[in-house]
This record gives structure tokens, C-alpha cells and sequence, in this order.
């Protein structure tokens, strides 16, 4: 049963246009790690591989993507008018949303982690710093996914509101503010980033600790998915005219 | 003998039938000038959401307010701490403009899909066509009308910024000499941001008729636009490091208003390349005319 | 609360019952249904009413996707939210357009099948038993996208059908079709309501709703206007006079006959047609065919005017 809604959302989130864009967009993320290994001597290399897989990687591309799919993956359903197919059946809310959740993280974790793994490599970083990366987007592709389906549930303009997330609060603000980089996703997986690359400060120091990065991690995520799934239980739809 | 007179009919109470059906409309039919003019006017609404629900206009008017929040908590510090204390803000008229590219990015993003995306989505491109409205003038109206709408989101800081400054001074008709220099500045950068922001925006909007695609893609421009050239200014030197910042249209900007109205920001991408000035400014008039130019070519090409 | 009894072969299944009572449902100020009551125990029932009149708003509720503000909604006597189970017995053709273009009409309907817990053998044959029922078996291996109107409207019907639920609901199923679809689909509902199943159908049309629904429910502005068969929906509107055409070998004597009668309320003699109005629906009858006799005049037709569901719905729109 999952199967089957795993599949037509599958369908419906990977369109040829789609996928031509965001391959696009992972190639340019390894001809600039080309710049980079070409312009700079090596004893550069590790700091600006995490440069690039920083503020491209975890701070545009991971959040990019996963508000893509993130929002898209009950959102657009809910939008067309094609929800009813799925949820007029007699299949758990739970297990409908599940199955929704884990097509946007596994398409989020890919089109996030391949191109950066790719990237880093290209650019020369250690292996430890790379893999650390590469793990760091996964790990916030599954956060920003949770968050952004249970915001697609509450609100139809969640495309612009996570993005106002992602660029003010994530971006600004907690440039200002420390104490705002507990509720900071990108800060989350800047932390794991750090815990498995065992990079030299220079290279990459997360201000926000291990252990509260990952508490409030696992917080947002299981918070988000728990008020998804209730919205979701209680969902309202409406016929076009009455 | 004569004919008798007719009777002169007594003064009595009149009555009317009205005629309630069709009328057909003989009066003068304003061309196509005052089409044109209309619809940039409701596209100028619809940038802010006039006219709609309350829920369609917390984005744009949201986004005004972050855009505004700066200068005015910026000059109730001025106004609330004595003079002579000094307090310097972070914001200034150099900088402003440049500190706010984020939220006049995320404007654009969810605006200019509003402006032309709904019309196609919506099916009633063939409406437009059908009168005395063109489709370049509809092009034209549409880009002219977020011009303005992203024009407001910038120049109500700036000039919260100079009437403040003003105002708080201690001594008002010679403040406002003081601050008559910078009123170039005030009028002019918020328009050096708003074309090629709104022109871009517009331009990738046009393209799909699907809101969420293009305030995605347009932000996806942005933001990938300012993380490369940022990564390639600070890591390479030479010739590459100086060309960078050509890569973000918000550096353009920059430049340009440096170029035009203001003074250069020590620390921006534009002071540390080593390109000229002119540079920016003609980047920013050709990124402004590519754009337009697409938008004009997306129209003439749409089937209505 | 009233009460509409179908013609079903079956005795009522409980499962097979839908009723609502006293449901409302508001917007804000706006109410969109308001205090509505009835119970659908099988057989084919029209939902009948103007654009806006909350025919949407009813069917949505009844399938679980609005919850009423005030009174209940139930399904085979369960509440109808918050209950995914009762989705086995529901088919639900929904009014928006929008279907997965991607997906053929057969991998579609399939999907449809295996999503009501049907394992992949069995649904790919009922998949295909469903577009054999509404015709689609020449186009079921091309895609959505690629469908006319009445094609889509069709593989949503398969969709509903596919899992032979009790209850369906269909909000304006006819949109968009032709009208030898539009009568094979009748045919098509006529012989699911035979099966005992209960059909609730929405339309803003009349003749389809005149052509196939056994009972119909009225709905203006949010309000249950009238319920039952529409026929006898007419004879209770005992304060609008019926109107009778006749034709007889000699009108004007009839006429002349008639007029003194008290049961007669208005006359009109036209070209070759008298047309009568009477509230006295049972007299009438009596009345004229006394005065023909009496006058030697023979009534060769005698034709009631406005027993038609239009002048039905409009007198009650009107109200």
C-alpha cells in the first residue's frame, strides 16, 4: 500500500525538467570546486573545500532542495486537487505520510549529497572533511524535509515562508543573534559536519555543541513529523464551488 | 366659422417609463495609453497584495516591514539617545541598500510570480490581448509595475533614514541642508536595486505559469549566484578574484550605486575588486535589458 | 428528520447508510450549509441545487473532508472523520479536474485498487473490469495528460468503482461529458443502485437529475429546500396553483363551463388550448370531466404543465 504512493509521488516530484535543473545546479557546484583546485595551492584546498561545501553546500543547496521536495511532496497534491485520491482510501494518515516523508528526504539526501560528496572531492578537501560534509546534508535534508511537509500542511505559501526561514532567520539573524542558532537547522548540521570531518579549527569550527545540535535536531524532526501527522489526520478539503 | 381650439390639457402629474435593458456604451473610449496605465496600476496592486485576503498579504507587506525594520529601529535609537552620545548605527546610506538584498530578493521571488504567472496559470492572457493593450505594452505595464512595487520596498527605509536624520537633530531647517546631499542617494539607489531585480525576476516568473516553480527558481538565481561569487572572491586571486563578484546582480548593484550616487563601502565585493566602477554599472544595464528583452520574447511567443 | 427509502432489491445494509443530522457548516460568516438532515438508506439520490448552493460542501462532508460545525455526519453509522477504514465502502468521484497525468487510465485505476488493499492480480482485473464498465478499455494504456474531459471524467469514475464500494458520491460526474457517455453512465449507476448500493450524485442540470434519480434533494442557499420524489415534491406545493393544458372538441364551451366552477382558479383560452389553473389539485379532476359531460364536449388531451423538476427547482429557488 505505502508502495503505491511511494511511487506516484516518486512520479510527480521528478519531472524531466526537474531533474535537468537540479543536476544543473550540481554541476556548478563542481565546476566552481574546479575553480577552486585548479586557482589555489594545496595547502588550501581543505580550507576552501569547506568553504564551498558550506556556504553552497549546507547553506544553498541542501536547503534549496529540500524545500523543493519538501514542499512539494504533500503540498502540490494538496494544491492540484489530486489529495483526495490518496486519502480517500483506507490507509493509515500515518503511514500515508511516512511514505511521503521518505520520498522527500531520500530525493532531497541525493540531489544534496551527491553533488557536495562530488564537489568536495574535486576540490581536493580530506576525505574526513568531505564525508563529514556529505553526512551533515543528509542529516539536514532530513530535518529541513520534516519541517517543511508539516509547514506545507499549515500554510499553502510554505515555499516562500521556509524560504523567509532559510534566508532570514537561518541567515541573517543568526549571524546577529548567537542564542538564535539553537533553532537553526543549518547550524545542526554544521555541528555533525564538524564531529566527523575532526578538522583543524581554520578549516571548520560549529559554534553550536555536539550534543544540543543533535537534542534539538531530533526535537524539531520528531515535533514536525508528530504535527504533520495530526494536520494531515484532520486535513479539510474542499469541493471547487459548493 | 373657426375650428374649435383643442382644449388645453390641464397641468397634471407626469409619469415615465424607464428603459432598464442594455445600453450600449457611446461614451469615449480611452485607447490605449489608459490601458496601459491601468494595468500597471493593478499590477502594482497585486505586488502588495491590494484588494486581496488578508492571508496574501502578510508576504509582501511582511517582507516591506524586515526591509523597513532596520532604518526605523535605527532611528529611534538616534531619537531616544541624547546627542553627543554618538551612537553610530550600522546603517547608513551607503550601506543600507545592500544590507537589504534579502528581503528585496524574497519580494521578488514571491511577487513577480503573482504579477505573470497567475495571468497564465489563470488562462486569461487572451483576455489582455484581445483590447487595445499589445503584448509588448502588457510586458512593459507588468515590469514598470514590480519596478515600482520593488522601488517602495527600498526607498521607505531610505527616506525613513533622511527624515529621521532630520528630525532628530537638534537644530531641523539645518539638518535638513546637512541631508540634502544624500537625497540623490535616497531616490536613486533604491532603483538601481529594484530594475535588475525586478527585470530577473520577471523574466524567470514569465516562463512558467506555476507560482512555486518560479519563486523557486528565482531564488535558486540568488542564492547560488551570491554563494559562488562569494567563495570564488575570497579563495582565488588575480584576475578570477576580481571578476567574482560580476557573478551576483546584488554586487552589480552595488557597484553602480557607487558608480552613481553614493560612496563606496570599504569592505563590499565591489571595493575589493580591482575592476572599475563603470564596469557594474553597464553589468547592471545589460543584466536589466537581457532580462526585459526575454520577458518581451516570452510574450510575443505565449499563446494566449 | 426525513427520510428517503430507495428502491433496493437488498434489505438496507448499515453499512450502506448515510445520514446527516442537523449539519451544519460555516466559514466565518458565511454559512454554506445550514441545518441539513436526511438519511440515504441505497438506491440513486440527487443533490440538486444552484452553483454555491453547498452541494460540494455536502458531499465533501459525507466523504470525510469537512467537518460539520454543529450537528453529525455519519457514514454506516460511524462519524465520518477520523475513520480511514470506512474509506472501503465509499467511492468518491471528486468535481476538481485534476488526475495524475503521468499515470495511464489503467495504471491509475490499478493504483486506485491496490491503494483500497486489493494485492497487484486482483486489482490489475478489477482495474480492468471498472474501465471495461465505463468504456475506457481503447484508451486505458495512454496517459492521463493526454485525456479529453469526459475521458478523465470517466477513469475517475473506473477509480470509484474499482473496490464495488456501497456508497458513492459523485460531485458533478457529467461535466464534460457527451451525451451518449452521459446516458451510458446512467445506465451504468442505475444497475450499481439496483445492487443496493446508495449513489448520491450533485448536479446543477435537471434533466439528469430528472432522468435518473429515484428521490432528490433540494439545496438552496445551504438550506434543505425539499427532499423525495420530485413528483410528489409538486403536489405538496399546495400554495402554487397547478396548471393543466386541455384539448377538447369545443374549448370555448368548456371554458364558458368551467369558469363558474370554484375549483378553477384561472383560465386562459389559447390557439386551440385552454390552460387551466386550479389549487384544488383533487377536485380538478372531477370538476372537468363533470362539466364535459354535462356540455357534450368530448377532452381529447389533458396535460398537467408543470410537473417538470424545472418548474419544481425554480419555484423553489424562488422561495
Amino acid at each position: 500500500m505505502n508502495s503505491v504512493v511511494v511511487g506516484i509521488t516518486l512520479r510527480q516530484l521528478l519531472s524531466r525538467r526537474r531533474i535537468l535543473l537540479l543536476f544543473l545546479l550540481g554541476v556548478v557546484m563542481v565546476l566552481v570546486a574546479l575553480a577552486l583546485r585548479l586557482g589555489l595551492d594545496d595547502v588550501y584546498w581543505d580550507l576552501y573545500t569547506s568553504r564551498l561545501l558550506d556556504n553552497f553546500g549546507l547553506a544553498t543547496l541542501m536547503p534549496l532542495v529540500a524545500l523543493l521536495f519538501g514542499t512539494s511532496t504533500i503540498g502540490s497534491e494538496l494544491d492540484e486537487g489530486t489529495a483526495v485520491y490518496i486519502l480517500a482510501k483506507p490507509i493509515s494518515r500515518s503511514s500515508i505520510l511516512f511514505a511521503k516523508l521518505l520520498v522527500a528526504i531520500a530525493c532531497s539526501v541525493a540531489v544534496t549529497c551527491i553533488p557536495m560528496a562530488f564537489a568536495g572531492l574535486v576540490a581536493g578537501g580530506d576525505a574526513a572533511l568531505v564525508i563529514g560534509f556529505t553526512v551533515a546534508g543528509a542529516f539536514g535534508s532530513v530535518v529541513y524535509c520534516a519541517l517543511f511537509v508539516f509547514l506545507s500542511l499549515v500554510t499553502g505559501r510554505a515555499l516562500v515562508i521556509g524560504l523567509g526561514y532559510v534566508l532570514i532567520w537561518e541567515g541573517v539573524l543568526a549571524g546577529l543573534f548567537a542564542g538564535s542558532r539553537t533553532f537553526s537547522v543549518r547550524q545542526y548540521s554544521l555541528s555533525v559536519a564538524d564531529a566527523v570531518a575532526e578538522a583543524s579549527a581554520e578549516v571548520l569550527e560549529a559554534p553550536l555543541p555536539l550534543t544540543t545540535a543533535l537534542v534539538m535536531a531530533g526535537v524539531v524532526t520528531v515535533v514536525a513529523t508528530v504535527l504533520a501527522w495530526r494536520r494531515l489526520s484532520r486535513v479539510e478539503i474542499a469541493g471547487e464551488t459548493a | 366659422m373657426t375650428a374649435p381650439e383643442p382644449i388645453a390639457p390641464r397641468e397634471s402629474a407626469t409619469g415615465a417609463i424607464y428603459d432598464l435593458g442594455y445600453r450600449s456604451y457611446d461614451g469615449p473610449r480611452l485607447g490605449r495609453s489608459a490601458a496601459v496605465v491601468t494595468l500597471f496600476w493593478h499590477s502594482l496592486r497585486s505586488a502588495f497584495a491590494w484588494g486581496k485576503s488578508g492571508k496574501a498579504k502578510i508576504v509582501p507587506w511582511g517582507l516591506s516591514a524586515i526591509a523597513l525594520a532596520p532604518a526605523a529601529v535605527a532611528t529611534a535609537i538616534s531619537a531616544l539617545v541624547p546627542p553627543g552620545m554618538g551612537a553610530a548605527t550600522p546603517f547608513t546610506y551607503d550601506n543600507y541598500m545592500s544590507e537589504i538584498t534579502v528581503p528585496i530578493a524574497l519580494f521578488v521571488a514571491a511577487q513577480a510570480p503573482e504579477l505573470v504567472s497567475s495571468d497564465q496559470r489563470n488562462r486569461v492572457l487572451s483576455l489582455y490581448f484581445s483590447h487595445a493593450l499589445d503584448r509588448s505594452d502588457y510586458a512593459l505595464a507588468k515590469l514598470a509595475a514590480m519596478v515600482l512595487a520593488t522601488f517602495i520596498i527600498g526607498f521607505a527605509p531610505m527616506l525613513v533614514l533622511f527624515v529621521g536624520s532630520i528630525l532628530v537633530a537638534a537644530d531641523v531647517p539645518a539638518a535638513f541642508g546637512d541631508q540634502l546631499e544624500h537625497l540623490p542617494q535616497v531616490l536613486l539607489a533604491p532603483l538601481i536595486y529594484a530594475v535588475p531585480a525586478s527585470a530577473l525576476a520577471l523574466a524567470i516568473a514569465a516562463w512558467t505559469p506555476r507560482r512555486a516553480y518560479a519563486t523557486g527558481a528565482i531564488i535558486a538565481v540568488f542564492m547560488v549566484t551570491a554563494a559562488v561569487s562569494g567563495i570564488l572572491e575570497e579563495a582565488t586571486g588575480g584576475r578570477l578574484a576580481d571578476l567574482a563578484p560580476l557573478i551576483n546582480p546584488f554586487n552589480a548593484a552595488d557597484g553602480t550605486r557607487d558608480l552613481l550616487v553614493g560612496d563606496p563601502n570599504p569592505q563590499s565585493s565591489v571595493a575589493n575588486s580591482d575592476l572599475d566602477l563603470w564596469v557594474f554599472g553597464l553589468e547592471t544595464l545589460v543584466i536589466s535589458g537581457v532580462a526585459a528583452g526575454a520577458i518581451l520574447f516570452r510574450y510575443r511567443r505565449v499563446s494566449a | 428528520m426525513t427520510t428517503v427509502h430507495g428502491e433496493a432489491e437488498h434489505p438496507a445494509d448499515a453499512t450502506a447508510t448515510v445520514a446527516l443530522d442537523g449539519t451544519s457548516r460555516w466559514y466565518g460568516n458565511v454559512v454554506a450549509v445550514n441545518e441539513v438532515s436526511f438519511r440515504l438508506d441505497g438506491g440513486i439520490t440527487g443533490l440538486l441545487g444552484p452553483n454555491g448552493a453547498g452541494k460540494s460542501t455536502i458531499l465533501h462532508m459525507i466523504a470525510g473532508f469537512l467537518a460539520p460545525s454543529s450537528g453529525t455526519v455519519t457514514v454506516g453509522g460511524h462519524p465520518a472523520r477520523g475513520h480511514p477504514e470506512m474509506y472501503r465502502h465509499i467511492g468518491l468521484v471528486p468535481e476538481r479536474e485534476a488526475v495524475y497525468p503521468f499515470l495511464t487510465g489503467l495504471q491509475f485505476v490499478t493504483a486506485m485498487a491496490r491503494l483500497q488493499g486489493m494485492a497487484p492480480a486482483e486489482a490489475a482485473a478489477a482495474a480492468e473490469r471498472a474501465i471495461g464498465l465505463v468504456e475506457l478499455t481503447s484508451a486505458q494504456g495512454r496517459p492521463i495528460g493526454t485525456y479529453s474531459k469526459g475521458m478523465r471524467q470517466r477513469a475517475k469514475v473506473a477509480a470509484a468503482l474499482v473496490h464495488e464500494p456501497r456508497i458513492l458520491l459523485l460531485d458533478e460526474p457529467f461535466n464534460g461529458m457527451d451525451p451518449r457517455q452521459r446516458l451510458h453512465m446512467m445506465d451504468l449507476l442505475r444497475r450499481m443502485a439496483a445492487e443496493g448500493r446508495t449513489i448520491l450524485f450533485s448536479s446543477h442540470i435537471l434533466e439528469e437529475v430528472e432522468r435518473i434519480a429515484e428521490q432528490v434533494l433540494v439545496i438552496v442557499a445551504g438550506r434543505l429546500a425539499a427532499s423525495g420524489h420530485f413528483r410528489e415534491i409538486r403536489r405538496l406545493m399546495t400554495d402554487r396553483p397547478h396548471t393543466f393544458t386541455i384539448r377538447s372538441s369545443d374549448d370555448r364551451a368548456l371554458a364558458a363551463g368551467l369558469v363558474g366552477d370554484p375549483t378553477i382558479g384561472s383560465l386562459a383560452v389559447g390557439d386551440g388550448l385552454l390552460t387551466v389553473g386550479t389549487n384544488d389539485f383533487g377536485a380538478f379532476s372531477p370538476s372537468v370531466a363533470g362539466v364535459a359531460r354535462r356540455g357534450g364536449i368530448s377532452i381529447h388531451e389533458l396535460l398537467p404543465t408543470d410537473e417538470s423538476l424545472e418548474s419544481v427547482f425554480s419555484y423553489l429557488v424562488r422561495r
